[in-house]
C-alpha cells in the first residue's frame, strides 16, 4: 500500500515570503538548485543570460559589421576569418548571428512584455469580478487563442507592415490570451482564500482587494508563463521572418537568414542554414528549460498552499 | 510488540537540521491503547511517520524501531510496503489522503486485499463487503465513490480499510480532529470495539487530551521532540510529574473549568533547541541544573517515567 | 456616507444585533445539463429561519456541529453574505439590503475573525501593513485628506504599534516587519484580532477563533478576548463547536442544528439543565479529561443529514433518542430503516426478494412506495408490517397505513405536529416534548 502525505496546516510552507516576487523566485531557485527542475532552470537562465549579454555587447563581440559585404566569393565555408562562414551575399555569418540575437530578443521583449502588461490586469479584473464582463472577455480571449498562432501573427504583421516593433506587436496579440488565461485562473483560486474574505470584511473595495491582496499572490505564477511564451515567441518570430513577413531584408535576423539560405542547401552550403537554425533552437530550448523547471518548482507549492 | 529505542529523527532543511525527535524511547504492549500526546511541533507525527517508514528522503534517522523483533529502520521499501496494511494499519486525519476519488470503495478494499494476499477476485469482494457492512455501511452504497460519503463515513471506511487485513498494530494520527464531537465519539467507540475484537495495539496520536482520557491505557507526552513523561493514564492525569504535562492538563478547557490557564511562551525552534531540558524557558520551576543538564528519563513510580530533575517533588 | 461612524456609540445595553427569521439558501452546484434534468430547484438550506438578538456588552454563543449553519449565520451577520430572506438589524438599522458604500461604512462597526489564522493573513503583506490596512481603507473617514499622506502614515503606524501591544503581539517593532509565515499560530490569531480591533468596532463575530490553536495557548487568546471586551465594551457573537469553551465565555448560547436554533437562552441555565435532546447529546459527548470518569454514552444514531433535503418536522427526529410519533416521520425514514434491515443478513432473511432491492422503493413526502409484481404484493404488505414492528416505537406509531393497490405497496405516515418555540426556564426550546 502506498501512502500519500497528509497536508498539515502548521507545516505549510508559504510561498510568497516577501513582497518582492522576484525575491521569492530567486529564493526558490537557489533552494532547488540540486534538483533536476532547479538545474534545468539554471541552465535556462544561463542560456538566456548568455544571449542577453551577446545582444547587448554585439558591437564589441562581432568581428565585423553584419552588413559588410566581403569581396571574396559568397558562401564561404567556416574558416578562421569567418568562424561561421559567409552567406550568399558575402556577409560574415558569425557577426550576423550575434546581431541576430539582438533582433530576436528585442522582438521577444516587446511582444511578451506587452502581452503581460495587457493580459495580466485584464485577467485579474475579469477573474475577480466575474459576471458578464468575465464571460465576454473569456469568449474573446478564447477565440484569439484558438486561432493558429503563426497565421494570426502573419495577418497582423501583414496589416501593420514591416519592422521590429510591428513584429513585436504581432507577437503581443498572440500571447495576450495566454497571460489572460493564466492570470484569470490563478485569480479565481486566490479569490477563494480566507484572507480575501477578510479583506472584504474589513471594508476593502474591489480595486483594493485586487491590487493589495490578489495581484502579488498571482504574480508568482507568471514567470513560468513568461518563459514558456518567450520560447514560443522566438519560434513564432523566426517563423514570420522565414516566411518573409515582418522584417526588412538586410536586418540581421535568424529567421530571415535561414529563409535566404535554404536554396543553397542542395549545393552543399550547409553553414548558412545550420547556424541560424542552431541559434533559434538553443534559445528556444533554454527558455523552455527555464519555464519547465520553474513550473516543476512553483506549481506543486502553489497546489499545496491552496489545498 | 513495538519498541522504540533511542530514536532520533533530524530533518534536513536549508537553515539546518530540524531535530524533530531526540533519543526517543517508547514501547507498546500487545492489546493496549497507547496515547501519544503533544502540541504543534512536538514530533508526534514524525514518530508516526518514522514507524511507518514514510519520512522524506534525506532525513537523518538514528536508533531502532523494533516491531515484533524486527528493526524497521533497516527495512527496505519493498518489505515496508508489505508490512503496511498486513501488520501495521494506519489512519490519518483526512481520509481523502488515503482514498482515491476515482475508485469505488469496494474497489479500494479489493485492491488492498489482493495487494497482500493471492485470493480470487470474488473472495476479495466477499471479504470487502463483510468489512464494510460491519462498519455500518449499507450494502447499497458499496459501489459509491468516496466523495459521496460524509466525513464521518469516510473515516469509518478508512478504518475498515486499515484493519481488513487484521494487522496487530494500528497507528491513528489525529483520527478524529476534523470530525464533530458526536461523530468523534462514535468513531472512538468503533476503534475500541475493533481493538478488543482483533486484539490489536492502538497507537493514538493526538493533541486532544479528552479522548486520551477516554480511550487510552497508557500515555506518552512529547515536548519539542523529546519524551517528557510516560505512564498509565490515571497516573498521568491525576499525578503528572513533569511541569509541561501539568501545564497542559491545567490548560484544558472543560465543562467544570473555573479559571483559564496557559503555558507562557511558545514551542522552541527545533533547529537550535534550548540546552539541557528543552522546556526550561517556559517552566515555572526552572533551576540552573535544568539549563545545563538534559534530564534523564527516570522511573519515579512503577511504570511511570518522567524526564525532569525534580520529578520526585511532584509525587 | 459616514453617518454611522460619526453618531454616538450605542449604549451598552442596547440591542446591537438582531436577526429576524433569516433564511440563507445556496444554490447547489451542478452542471447545466443536470440542472435541466432536475425537476425542482435544488438549494442547500444552510440557514432556515433563525432569529435572535445580542445586547451590547454580551457574548452570545452560537454552538453546533459542522453543517448546522452557524458559520453562515456569522457571515450573514456581518453581511459577507446577503440573506435569501429575513432581516438583519445592526444598532437598530435594517442592514439586510445594504450594498456597496453603505456596507463599507458599516464595516467599521462590525468585524469578523475567521477560524484559520494561517489563512486569514495575506502572505504578501507584512504584519504591520496588514494590521494598519483597515485604517488606510477607511482613510477618508479619519480625515486622510486633511492630514496629508505622510502624517497619516505615521499616525497609522502609531495606532498599529499600540494595538499590537494591546493584543500581546510583542516585541511590536520587530514583529511589525515580519511576514505571516514567520509567526506562530497564536501570534497570527493575535494579529488578526489586532486588525479587526483597530477600527474600534462594536460587534466582533468570532468564527471558531481558537479551535485551530494549541490548547496551551487557547486560554491566552480567550483571555485576551475577554479582556478586550471589558476594556472596549465589545459585543461578541462567538461561533464554535466547543461547548466547553462556550460555557466558560458566553453569557447566552444558541444551539443550532441543520439551519435552525433548537435551544437558546441563558448559558448557565442551559448547561445546568439542557432541555432539547440534541443539546443533551452534545453535552454528553464532551470528553472529560479524567480517566476515572469514563461513562457509557447514549449517542444519537447516524450523522447530520445533508442540508439539501432536510428531514421533515423536527430536523433532529431521525436521530433523536427521545423521538415521538408526531415529530415528523416521513417516507424517507422508512426507506432508510428498511435499507438498514436489508443490509443485515441476520435480520433480512428472505425479505431481500420480497421487499428489495432497496432502489425500487420511492419516497415522496409522507409516503413510501414499492412497485412489485401482483403475485407478491400481499406478501410484501405482510412483511412490511412485520419489519415495522421491529422499528422504533415512535416510527411504528406514526404509520397511518400500509396498503396495496394493484402492484404497489404503500406505507403512509401521519402528518407531524406543528413545531413551535416554547419558553421554559430562561430559554426557548423548539421541541415537541415541551409543547
Amino acid at each position: 500500500m502506498t501512502i500519500k502525505e497528509p497536508p498539515r496546516a502548521e507545516e505549510r510552507e508559504t510561498l510568497v515570503r516577501s513582497s518582492s516576487s522576484i525575491g521569492t523566485l530567486v529564493d526558490l531557485l537557489l533552494r532547488n538548485r540540486r534538483t533536476l527542475a532547479g538545474a534545468l532552470s539554471w541552465v535556462g537562465i544561463g542560456v538566456l543570460g548568455a544571449f542577453v549579454f551577446v545582444a547587448i555587447f554585439a558591437f564589441f563581440l562581432a568581428p565585423y559589421d553584419p552588413q559588410r559585404i566581403f569581396l571574396t566569393p559568397p558562401n564561404q565555408p567556416p574558416s578562421l576569418q569567418h568562424l561561421m562562414g559567409t552567406d550568399d551575399l558575402g556577409r560574415d555569418l558569425f557577426s550576423r548571428m550575434l546581431y541576430g540575437a539582438r533582433t530576436s530578443l528585442e522582438i521577444m521583449a516587446i511582444g511578451v512584455f506587452l502581452a503581460l502588461v495587457i493580459g495580466f490586469p485584464i485577467g485579474l479584473v475579469s477573474g475577480y469580478l466575474g459576471g458578464k464582463l468575465d464571460r465576454v472577455l473569456v469568449l474573446i480571449m478564447d477565440s484569439v487563442y484558438a486561432f493558429p498562432g503563426l497565421l494570426l501573427a502573419a495577418m497582423v504583421a501583414l496589416f501593420l507592415g514591416k519592422g521590429v516593433f510591428n513584429v513585436g506587436i504581432a507577437i503581443t496579440v498572440i500571447y495576450v490570451p495566454t497571460y489572460f488565461r493564466v492570470t484569470r485562473n490563478q485569480t479565481l483560486s486566490v479569490r477563494e482564500e480566507t484572507y480575501v474574505d477578510a479583506a472584504r470584511a474589513l471594508g476593502a473595495g474591489s480595486w483594493t482587494v485586487i491590487w493589495s491582496y490578489i495581484a502579488y499572490n498571482v504574480l508568482i505564477s507568471i514567470p513560468v508563463v513568461f518563459s514558456l511564451s518567450a520560447a514560443d515567441a522566438i519560434l513564432t518570430a523566426a517563423g514570420l521572418s522565414f516566411l518573409g513577413l515582418g522584417l526588412e531584408r538586410p536586418t540581421p535576423d535568424w529567421g530571415l537568414d535561414l529563409s535566404d539560405a535554404q536554396k543553397f542547401l542542395t549545393s552543399g552550403v550547409w553553414w548558412s542554414s545550420f547556424f541560424p537554425g542552431v541559434m533559434i533552437i538553443i534559445l528556444t530550448v533554454g527558455l523552455s528549460f527555464l519555464g519547465e523547471g520553474l513550473n516543476d518548482i512553483v506549481n506543486p507549492l502553489l497546489r499545496k498552499e491552496r489545498a | 510488540m513495538l519498541q522504540v529505542q533511542d530514536l532520533s529523527v533530524h530533518y534536513k532543511t536549508r537553515r539546518g537540521f530540524v531535530r524533530a525527535l531526540e533519543e526517543f524511547r517508547l514501547d507498546a504492549m500487545p492489546g493496549e491503547t497507547l496515547g501519544v500526546v503533544g502540541e504543534t511541533g512536538c514530533g508526534k507525527s514524525t514518530l508516526g511517520k518514522a514507524i511507518l517508514g514514510i519520512l522524506p528522503p534525506g532525513t537523518h534517522v538514528e536508533g531502532k524501531i523494533l516491531f515484533r523483533g524486527r528493526d524497521l529502520t533497516q527495512l527496505g521499501n519493498h518489505m515496508y510496503r508489505r508490512l503496511r496494511g498486513e501488520e501495521i494499519g494506519l489512519i490519518f486525519q483526512d481520509p481523502m489522503t488515503r482514498l482515491n476519488p476515482l475508485m469505488t470503495i469496494i474497489d479500494h478494499f479489493v485492491e488492498e486485499i489482493r495487494d497482500h494476499e493471492s485470493v480470487s477476485s470474488a473472495e476479495a469482494r466477499r471479504r470487502a463487503k463483510e468489512a464494510l457492512v460491519s462498519m455500518g455501511i449499507h450494502e447499497s452504497r458499496i459501489k459509491n465513490y468516496p466523495h459521496e460519503f460524509s466525513g464521518g463515513m469516510r473515516q469509518r471506511i478508512m478504518i475498515a480499510l486499515a484493519i481488513v487485513l487484521k494487522p496487530s498494530l494500528l497507528i491513528a494520527d489525529e483520527p478524529t480532529t476534523s470530525l464533530d464531537v458526536i461523530v468523534e465519539s462514535q468513531i472512538l467507540g468503533i476503534l475500541q470495539d475493533l481493538k478488543r475484537a482483533y486484539h490489536m495495539s492502538l497507537l493514538l496520536i493526538t493533541h486532544n487530551l479528552g479522548i486520551v482520557a477516554e480511550a487510552c491505557d497508557r500515555v506518552a507526552v512529547l515536548y519539542a521532540g523529546k519524551l517528557v513523561e510516560l505512564g498509565p493514564v490515571r497516573n498521568i492525569f491525576h499525578k503528572p510529574l513533569h511541569p509541561y504535562t501539568q501545564g497542559l492538563l491545567a490548560s484544558i478547557i472543560h465543562l467544570e473549568t473555573k479559571e483559564l490557564h496557559s503555558i507562557e511562551g511558545g514551542p522552541p525552534d527545533l533547529i537550535a533547541p534550548p540546552s539541557g531540558c528543552r522546556f526550561h524557558p517556559r517552566c515555572p520551576y526552572a533551576q540552573p541544573i535544568c539549563v545545563e543538564t538534559i534530564p534523564p528519563l527516570v522511573e519515579f513510580e512503577p511504570g511511570h517515567f518522567a524526564a525532569c530533575h525534580f520529578g520526585n517533588k511532584f509525587l | 456616507m459616514t453617518s454611522l461612524g460619526d453618531t454616538a456609540r450605542p449604549e451598552l445595553s442596547d440591542e446591537i444585533l438582531r436577526l429576524d427569521n433569516v433564511i440563507v439558501h445556496f444554490p447547489v452546484k451542478m452542471s447545466p445539463i443536470q440542472r435541466l434534468l432536475q425537476r425542482e430547484e435544488l438549494v442547500v438550506h444552510a440557514v432556515d429561519g433563525v432569529s435572535f438578538s445580542v445586547r451590547g456588552g454580551e457574548i452570545l454563543g452560537l454552538v453546533g456541529e459542522s453543517g448546522c449553519g452557524k458559520t453562515t449565520v456569522g457571515r450573514a451577520s456581518v453581511r459577507l453574505i446577503k440573506p435569501t430572506s429575513g432581516r438583519i438589524f445592526f444598532a437598530g438599522q435594517d442592514i439586510s439590503k445594504f450594498g456597496g458604500g453603505k456596507l463599507r461604512t458599516l464595516r467599521r462597526r462590525m468585524q469578523i475573525i475567521f477560524q484559520d489564522p494561517h489563512a486569514s493573513l495575506n502572505p504578501a503583506m507584512t504584519i504591520g501593513r496588514a494590521i494598519g490596512h483597515p485604517l488606510w481603507i477607511h482613510g477618508l473617514a479619519f480625515g486622510l485628506q486633511k492630514l496629508g499622506s505622510d502624517a497619516f502614515g505615521r499616525w497609522v503606524q502609531q495606532r498599529v504599534l499600540s494595538t499590537m501591544r494591546e493584543v500581546g503581539l510583542t516585541p511590536e517593532e520587530q514583529l511589525y516587519e515580519k511576514f505571516p509565515g514567520d509567526l506562530s499560530g497564536g501570534q497570527k490569531q493575535r494579529a488578526v484580532i489586532a486588525r479587526a480591533l483597530i477600527l474600534e468596532p462594536n460587534l466582533l463575530v468570532v468564527d471558531e477563533g481558537v479551535s485551530m490553536l494549541d490548547m496551551s495557548i487557547r486560554a491566552k487568546v480567550l483571555e485576551l478576548m475577554l479582556d478586550l471586551k471589558h476594556r472596549h465594551g465589545l459585543t461578541y457573537l462567538f461561533i464554535t463547536h466547543d461547548l466547553a469553551a462556550a460555557k466558560f465565555i458566553c453569557d447566552r448560547i444558541a444551539i443550532m442544528y441543520l439551519g435552525r436554533i433548537v435551544e437558546i437562552g441563558s448559558a448557565r441555565d442551559i448547561y445546568a439543565d439542557p432541555k432539547h435532546p440534541y443539546t443533551k447529546a452534545l453535552l454528553q459527548v464532551i470528553p472529560i479529561p479524567d480517566p476515572d470518569k469514563r461513562k457509557e454514552k447514549l449517542l444519537p444514531r447516524g450523522e447530520v443529514p445533508d442540508a439539501v433535503h432536510p428531514p421533515a418536522g423536527c430536523r433532529f427526529h431521525p436521530r433523536c433518542p427521545a423521538v415521538l410519533a408526531t415529530c415528523g416521520w416521513e417516507g424517507r425514514d422508512f426507506v432508510d430503516f428498511l435499507d438498514e434491515h436489508l443490509s443485515d443478513p441476520k435480520r433480512a432473511g428472505e425479505d431481500e426478494s420480497t421487499l428489495g432491492p432497496i432502489e425500487h422503493w420511492r419516497a415522496e413526502g409522507l409516503v413510501a412506495r414499492l412497485e412489485t409484481n401482483s403475485l407478491s404484493v400481499e406478501k410484501a404488505v405482510e412483511r412490511v408490517k412485520t419489519v415495522l414492528a421491529t422499528a422504533p416505537v415512535a416510527m411504528t406509531r406514526a404509520v397511518e397505513s400500509v396498503s396495496s393497490l394493484n402492484r404497489t405497496v404503500t406505507v403512509r405516515f401521519r402528518p407531524p405536529d406543528l413545531l413551535l418555540q416554547t419558553s421554559i426556564k430562561n430559554r426557548l426550546v423548539e421541541c415537541l416534548l415541551y409543547q
